[in-house]
């Protein structure tokens, strides 16, 4: 029973996620289209995000919505019209600005990670090399056999 | 070991232009100058290896000179002249040659130059409790014809070693050469009395005969029938011969009496002629015809003997034949005794055999298969013997059989302190490893042989501090393969050193363990530093190369190293102790196994942590993508964060 107590809260924030998306385009259509297109890539990341943890996909998200701020809150000023969201929209700085930061964060979450591994791996090795040396010394001195 | 300039006994140097006499056995002697006092004439008689010195020859040196005789003055390690080491005795220089056989000698010179000197030598030396057992005419010296005699040399081999049996009473006779033990002043008297015929006759006594016939006709006939039967003698000297030769030695004359020969011509002892038998008793087809001949024949067929003395038929010819049934009635005793006493039917043969010839003859020697010994015989027999003949002395002392030999022939016990010493003998030959055994005894029971040892190359050793030197001479051309020890050199330490230093020894079965090696390394460095005998470099060394101070089983590569470098050191000085002392530390070997082992504990963790260096690739390269997006995902908030301050700021 305990195992099944995940699965149905998960069912249950989908369900209220898709609530409220409902909820966004029938009352407000040009928030819902405004997010929609700036967080395309955060959209398309996490679908195409296969890990558990969905981090990229969170960096991601949290890039292009950095940039999604500005242009929804000019749109809200506009007192929420489909005219100035897609005007907003049409505005090519606007999206490309959002665009480029989810592009940027997805390539930061490709490279960092080899990057860090490959600094940690070398501090890794040094310590091993010293390690095997301390090793190597003792079993010289100690007659220790491998 | 000898003086490097080659001087005897620390004093005496070999004068090369004076030729020395010969002498019996082998011994070469050579003239000596005293050069603290060089008109002192005297002479250094070279011992042989093979042949231990008689133990209480230092006794000889003490007390007033003796008169006739040539003693001791030292006794000491020197070089011959071809630079050979060896033990010499120093003595007075022998006033001429030997008298030898050849020349018929008068009455009168019979009595003033030879049987008076002698008997005063021989008094002066029973005085000190001491025999000569080497008197014949060819170890008896005079300046010239007519010239009082001097006995010669006597203490450079086991008693009566060298003996022509002729000279020696037929119980002696009998013995093995080395095995007839210091004996009596009365056996120097018989000699004596034999020497005196042969010069009286200018022929040797008997010389038609072997050994054993000579023996075998003396205890038929009686000694003095049997030497001077067809031979003239004056009524004097037949008279002296007589008491001289008589058969029991309570009966010849005294020294002091033979001093004054008509006193002893005068002195008969009435000795009752032996019993005969109406018929013989053969044994192993030899017949006889008294008590006497019959345990002689027994002592010679003991498997003959044994039959026959179980069946009765001894004890019925000693009762009907002999007319003796007091013999044959202690006879019954002993085969009674013996049979009670020893279960083993194998050992019985021996004891039974034995002690029935020292029953029926009181004088006989020790026979055991065949073999005839005095007790005190017993260590010089060993000796140099054949294998065969050590085995019958193991046995005679496993079994105890001097001390039943004494006690069955009613001899007081106290002329031989056998009884005492078998215990001794016992624990020697019951020893385990290599300081115990046959080679154990033969060292214990002649204190004045030198060490056998192969190792020793011929260099004579005879106390322990000459070993250690004479080692470290050996060693410059020894094979260093082999260890500078072995069963010789053990047993002659354990015989010669002092109990505390030798009682390692007694706990090793070889020299092959290390534990073995390190109590051989420890016994040199006590002796080398009980007995300072200086350093002992090519010792030392020969003991480093041999692995006896071996240091491998050292945990600690560092450790060793510096060991090594210290026992080189030490063998360089020459100090065995002291490499001794280096690799035998308890505490440096417990801090070395400590120190191992916390290393062992430290590898295992450096092994460890090695091999999650390794395994943890992936989980490092897991949390340097989740580090990743945390790092790019805190980017995205800060600029959304920037987003809404620059709005609210608008």
């Amino acid at each position: 029973m305990s195992g099944t107590r995940p699965a149905r809260s998960r069912n249950s924030a989908i369900w209220l996620q898709g609530l409220a998306c409902g909820a966004l385009l029938a009352f407000a259509s040009p928030t819902a289209l405004l997010l929609a297109v700036m967080l395309c890539p955060a959209i398309a990341c996490t679908l195409a995000d296969t890990g558990t943890d969905k981090g990229m996909s969170r960096a991601v998200a949290a890039a292009c919505a950095a940039f999604t701020l500005g242009p929804l809150w000019h749109l809200w000023l506009a007192l929420d019209r489909m005219d100035a969201a897609i005007a907003i929209l049409c505005t090519p700085t606007s999206v490309c600005l959002a665009w480029g930061a989810g592009a940027i964060a997805w390539a930061l979450c490709q490279v960092l990670p080899v990057i860090i591994r490959t600094t940690w791996d070398a501090r890794e090795d040094l310590r091993a090399k010293s390690l095997a040396a301390e090793l190597q010394t003792l079993r010289e001195e100690w007659d220790l056999n491998e | 070991m000898p003086d490097e300039d080659g001087l005897i006994a620390t004093h005496y140097r070999i004068d090369p232009t004076t030729p020395a006499p010969q002498l019996e056995g082998g011994h070469i002697a050579y003239m000596v100058i005293d050069p603290r006092d060089p008109t002192q004439k005297l002479m250094a008689v070279l011992t042989r290896n093979d042949l231990p010195a008689r133990p209480r020859i230092t006794l000889a040196r003490t007390g007033v000179p003796v008169p006739y005789a040539v003693l001791p003055i030292e006794y000491g390690p020197g070089r011959d002249l071809a630079g050979k080491p060896g033990w010499f005795v120093v003595c007075d220089a022998l006033p001429g040659p030997a008298i030898g056989i050849g020349r018929v000698w008068r009455e009168g010179d019979l009595i003033a130059c030879l049987l008076q000197p002698a008997a005063a030598a021989l008094a002066a030396l029973q005085a000190r409790g001491l025999t000569h057992r080497a008197i014949n005419p060819n170890n008896v010296f005079a300046t010239a014809p007519r010239h009082p005699v001097t006995l010669g040399p006597f203490w450079a081999a086991p008693p009566a070693c060298h003996q022509p049996a002729v000279f020696e009473p037929p119980y002696m006779a009998r013995c093995l050469p080395q095995g007839r033990g210091d004996g009596k002043i009365a056996d120097d008297v018989y000699a004596l009395g034999v020497t005196m015929l042969a010069m009286a006759t200018g022929r040797m006594p008997l010389a038609d005969q072997d050994e054993a016939a000579a023996t075998r006709l003396k205890l038929e006939l009686g000694s003095y029938t049997a030497l001077t039967t067809d031979v003239p003698l004056s009524p004097l000297i037949a008279d002296l011969l007589r008491g001289m030769l008589a058969e029991d030695p309570e009966h010849r004359p005294s020294p002091q009496l033979l001093m004054k020969p008509e006193q002893a011509r005068a002195r008969r002892v009435a000795a009752r002629p032996p019993r005969r038998a109406q018929l013989a008793i053969s044994v192993g087809g030899i017949n006889a015809w008294s008590a006497r001949e019959l345990a002689h024949a027994m002592g010679l067929r003991p498997e003959r003997a044994f039959p026959l003395l179980r069946g009765g038929e001894v004890e019925r010819w000693l009762r009907r034949h002999l007319g003796d049934p007091q013999l044959g009635m202690r006879l019954e005793d002993v085969i009674r005794q013996t049979e009670g006493d020893v279960p083993d039917e194998n050992r019985l043969q021996s004891l039974l055999v034995m002690r029935c010839v020292a029953a029926i003859d009181p004088l006989g020697p020790l026979v055991w298969h065949g073999m005839a010994v005095q007790p005190d015989g017993l260590g010089g027999a060993l000796v140099g013997a054949p294998a065969a003949v050590n085995v019958m002395i193991e046995e005679i002392i496993t079994s105890e059989a001097a001390g039943q030999f004494l006690s069955a022939n009613l001899r007081i016990e106290k002329e031989f302190p056998v009884l005492e010493d078998q215990r001794s003998w016992r624990q020697w030959l019951a020893a385990r490893g290599p300081a115990g055994g046959l080679k154990r005894l033969m060292y214990g029971m002649n204190p004045m042989l030198a060490c056998a040892s192969p190792l020793l190359a011929g260099r004579p050793v005879i106390r322990v501090s000459d070993l250690l030197t004479a080692l470290d001479e050996a060693a410059a051309t020894a094979d260093r393969a082999r260890p500078p020890i072995d069963t010789h050199i053990a047993a002659f330490v354990a015989a010669r050193g002092e109990a505390t230093v030798t009682a390692g020894l007694r706990q090793i079965g070889s020299f092959a363990g290390t534990a073995e090696r390190m109590v051989v390394l420890r016994l040199f460095g006590q002796l080398q530093a009980r007995l300072q005998p200086g350093p002992l470099r090519g010792l030392a060394s020969w003991l480093v190369a041999c692995a006896f101070a071996n240091v491998e089983d050292w945990r600690s590569q560092k450790t060793r190293a510096g060991l090594q470098e210290k026992v080189a050191k030490a063998a360089a000085a020459g100090d065995i102790g002291a490499i001794a002392l280096l690799v035998d530390d308890a505490a440096s070997r417990e801090a070395d196994e400590a120190g191992a082992a916390a290393a062992a504990a430290r590898v295992r963790q450096l092994e460890e942590a090695i091999a999650g260096i390794a395994r943890d690739a992936p989980r490092r390269a897991d949390a340097a993508r989740r580090v990743s997006t945390e790092i790019v995902t805190g980017l995205g908030l800060i600029a959304g964060l920037g987003a809404v301050m620059r709005l609210a700021l608008y």
